[in-house]
């Protein structure tokens, strides 16, 4: 009896255990047949055989590029995702500063160690990168490891020979593609996007309350001596936000000279490259960059621009933005997190009637990222995979858009919709975002307006409105720039060419804050003329002979005839 | 017995030394402290002569992407890239700032680091002493990117302690730009290096003064010298020939600025006061990849520090008596 019970315990425990190992098995079975179609989906374009996973380095001179802390494999994830379709896992090196500085010493040390994947938005470093031999021609690289890439057959030929004509090879992936070839391929999902073309970073943002407060209005502000009466105006209340004093006006810190507020007010008084008669004419030297530094002066006397502002950093200028103590911000918008209270009155107009210039370019744009692949890596048929998945619209949805249903949504028509969550995962913690929207690198415009709804909220169009602005500023004179593409080895490393214009660049960088800090109209003046002796003297006209030249094939190249304006 | 074996070991090397100097003499003798000396040879070999065949950057027409093979492949130029250092509209400036901010900060910091290191000496509580010493070392063992951070914040226009401070006293009515006003910059260079430094530039100072024979205080006293005239008359003689080398050190060292501090202290604003040899090197050749340049200031640079030195040492021993050799 004894050993019969035993025997039944035993059968009844192997029973149980024989069902927990079934259900184990139906549930990783379950599990399996999930992720397996999953993944059916993310390739359904191509059935490819996955890859064993490794670890890859990447490179990028960008300091403030969000790169995620710490790779996550985790399945379902965005960037577990990328490496179950391609087998990649990263490891980022993001120098906070002088990247570029870095790169230089990695392409002439690092040897066999130079980094699998580089990205820079230097144009010079990516000159040197393209003709180090150390980084793969694109095309001969997809033939030999990924030859069924969707990219070699509909990467957007128009872009491709932009690079092609700039570096003499396809040497990199751009980013923000955005081209006639691309919009054939995805066309825009509505006419709205065609304001885009409007859109730029460079601008001028007013806080609405403290406009109110002043008892101004946008109208105020649409001229220079409106401006800096709005700034004087707003001074003299002493205005105060949470205790704090209102600062009149916030430029963008130390890079105010490198695409910022001097670039800004370039473009709005009327600064460009071509003079009278059509030559290359430095435009530091254009009577529009004159006004621009002016104006910093005026400003800086007046007291409304505190000269502390010009050494600040990136992070310290968002924080006192974002504090709301700011009554306006004057350059590159993008440098600071979008705020609804903010908005734009367009072009600030030149007191001398120079008419504002809103520059575009008839040619695609190459990529202000360039991402290059070594030669060196060891991985190469996962790189290719990766940047073939990326850039394919499964791989982008995942990468820019995220996980449906979490991250967005799709409506009947199939059109994404960013969701909640998206906006505030993208704007959360680097670690906290998993990746998502961070791969600038591979950001493609033109795709991006195809696959998303156009935005109709109130934010959405405010934001459109604040960014576009400017380019909508009536008498705006449009100024295209593709005439003065230059290829690459126009600037050839150590060439004549560069040293004259680093020289210039050094020069320029010291004078111009001279010139915003001058103490006095008179003391302003006699820097000014220092300035163009001193650029006189380091031979600016001798580079500008020589970008006429160019200036002047490229024009009969293109049948384009750079404008004259305010010349 | 001591004595004797002293003596017969003194004939015998005076026997044995050669007349004239001769390589390899004495290569048996003293072989344990020639051991322990090996290491440092072999590590000056390697990292301070053999990289010396990158000078020839200096007088070639170097492409950096070319590597190391292209040092000796590349194309003669002569002496192109020391003419572009000189025809440089920096050249100048840079040259006045690096001599400005050493000679003025040697100036300032030796004697007022001797002076800390004297009154050091004649604290009595060594409790009281050893927490001065704590307090001034530290800064040193903090980076230049954290301690000129520190007084980046602390001489901020906006909210500065400094500024807060000077305009609180009512001693200025504006707040003063100290590191945007290249005016101030060297000031700001040499007090913020000399608050750094102070306690442990001290430590030679003390180390000599400790190694002074106490008999001379003693026999000073007896004399009826008090605390400052034994100062002046036994304590800083007796430490001269550390003092000198290290004015000799200074003064070789006057082309020689602390990269990180003026790096760390450099702004676009103070850029015409703040642009030194090292800081154009560091811009021309590693952030404009300008190699055959920036070697070619280098050397320049080496070449005159090697003249500073025999000059500062032959004018020591002539002054002193005493040199570095």
């Amino acid at each position: 009896m004894m050993k019969f019970k035993m025997l039944a315990i035993m059968i009844l425990v192997f029973a149980v255990m024989l069902s927990g190992c079934g259900a184990g098995n139906s549930e990783n079975a379950s599990n399996a047949s999930n992720a397996s179609n999953a993944s059916n989906t993310a390739n359904k374009e191509t059935e490819v055989k996955p890859l064993e996973q490794v670890d890859v380095s990447w490179f990028t001179s960008i300091g403030f590029w969000p790169a995620p802390p710490q790779w996550d494999t985790t399945p379902g994830t965005i960037m577990g995702n990328i490496t179950e379709n391609t087998g990649v896992k990263f490891t980022f090196d993001v120098p906070p500063q002088d990247g570029d500085t870095k790169l230089n010493l990695l392409l002439v040390s690092s040897g066999d160690n130079f980094p699998d994947l580089i990205t820079t938005v230097d144009q010079g470093m990516a000159t040197k990168l393209a003709s180090s031999g150390k980084v793969w021609e694109l095309d001969e690289f997809l033939k030999k490891y990924s030859p069924e890439s969707h990219l070699l057959k509909e990467f957007p030929a128009d872009i491709k020979n932009q690079i092609v004509d700039t570096y003499g090879g396809w040497y990199y992936f751009p980013s923000h593609m955005k081209s006639a070839d691309l919009e054939k391929q995805f066309p825009p999902s509505s006419p709205i996007f065609s304001d885009s073309k409007l859109g730029k970073n460079q601008g001028v943002m007013v806080n609405k309350n403290l406009l109110e407060q002043a008892g101004l209005t946008l109208d105020d502000l649409k001229t220079e001596s409106g401006f800096l009466n709005a700034l004087q105006k707003v001074k003299d209340m002493k205005l105060t936000v949470d205790g704090q004093p209102v600062v009149p006006l916030q430029i963008d810190g130390k890079d105010y000279q490198k695409g910022g507020a001097l670039m800004t007010l370039q473009q709005m008084f009327g600064a460009t490259e071509i003079n009278k008669d059509g030559n290359y004419r430095n435009i530091l030297l254009a009577p529009g960059t004159k006004n621009a530094i002016q104006f910093l002066n005026k400003a800086y006397r007046g007291g409304y621009l505190d000269a502390g502002q010009l050494t600040m950093d990136n992070d310290a200028t968002k924080a006192r933005y974002a504090s709301g103590s700011v009554f306006a911000f004057v350059g590159n918008m993008a440098n600071i997190k979008y705020d609804p209270q903010y908005v734009s009155p367009g072009a600030i107009l030149s007191d001398d009637g120079s008419k504002p210039v809103f520059t575009h370019n008839t040619l695609p744009g190459i990529g202000w990222m360039k991402t290059f692949i070594s030669k060196s890596t060891k991985h190469p048929e996962q790189l290719a995979r990766f940047i073939d998945h990326i850039s394919s619209p499964e791989g982008y949805i995942n990468s820019f858009f995220g996980i449906k249903d979490v991250h967005y949504t799709v409506d009947d028509q199939g059109l994404i919709t960013l969701t909640d969550k998206h906006k505030e995962v993208s704007e959360g913690d680097i670690a906290a975002r998993g990746g998502l929207g961070v791969f600038w690198q591979f950001s493609n415009l033109t795709f991006e307006e195809h696959a998303k709804k156009a935005v109709t909220t109130e934010e959405g169009l405010a934001h459109a409105a604040t960014f576009q602005a400017f380019g909508k500023t009536p008498g705006i004179e449009r100024f295209n720039v593709a005439p003065l593409g230059l290829p690459s080895e126009f600037y050839a490393p150590g060439s004549e060419n560069v040293k004259i214009r680093d020289q210039i660049g050094q020069a320029a960088e010291i004078q111009i804050s001279k010139m915003v800090m001058a103490k006095d109209q008179a003391a302003f003046d006699k820097y000014y003329d220092e300035y163009v002796d001193q650029l006189k003297k380091l031979n600016v006209d001798k580079l500008d002979a020589a970008l006429s030249e160019e200036l002047h094939k490229k024009e009969q190249k293109l049948g384009i005839k750079a404008n004259i304006i305010n010349p | 017995m001591a004595q004797r074996a002293h003596e017969e070991q003194l004939s015998l090397a005076k026997t044995k030394r050669p007349k004239s100097f001769k390589l390899g003499y004495d290569f048996r003798t003293q072989m344990e402290l020639k051991f322990m000396l090996w290491p440092a040879i072999i590590l000056i070999a390697i990292f301070d002569f053999f990289p010396m065949y990158g000078l020839l950057m200096a007088f070639k027409d170097y492409d950096p992407l070319t590597g190391v093979k292209g040092i000796f492949t590349s194309p003669w130029s002569g002496f192109e890239n020391f003419m572009v250092m000189f025809q440089s509209f920096q050249f100048w400036p840079m040259v006045r700032n690096t001599l400005g901010i050493n000679l003025l900060g040697n100036l300032i910091h030796v004697p007022v680091v001797l002076t800390f290191a004297l009154l050091l000496n004649e604290i009595n509580s060594s409790r009281f002493k050893s927490l001065i010493q704590t307090i001034t070392y530290l800064p040193h063992f903090l980076s230049w990117v954290i301690f000129g951070g520190l007084f980046i914040t602390l001489l901020n226009t906006d909210g500065g302690f400094v500024n807060y401070l000077l305009l609180k006293t009512g001693l200025i009515d504006e707040a003063i730009q100290f590191l945007g006003d290249p005016k101030y910059f060297w000031g700001v260079a040499i007090i913020t290096n000399l608050l750094k430094e102070l306690g442990w530039g001290a430590i030679l100072y003390l180390a000599a003064i400790a190694g002074i024979d106490q008999t001379l205080y003693e026999a000073a006293a007896i004399d009826g010298a008090g605390r400052f005239k034994r100062m002046l008359h036994v304590t800083i003689p007796s430490i001269m020939p550390t003092l000198m080398i290290l004015i000799i050190f200074a003064v070789s060292g006057m082309l020689n600025n602390n990269f990180t501090q003026i790096y760390v202290l450099q702004n676009t604003l103070n850029l015409p006061a703040s642009e030194v040899i090292d800081t154009y090197v560091y811009r021309t050749g590693l952030k404009e990849f300008q190699f055959a340049t920036a070697t070619a200031i280098g050397l320049m640079k080496s070449v005159f520090a090697l003249l500073l030195l025999f000059g500062a040492n032959a004018l020591s021993k002539k002054l002193t008596k005493s040199g570095l050799f």
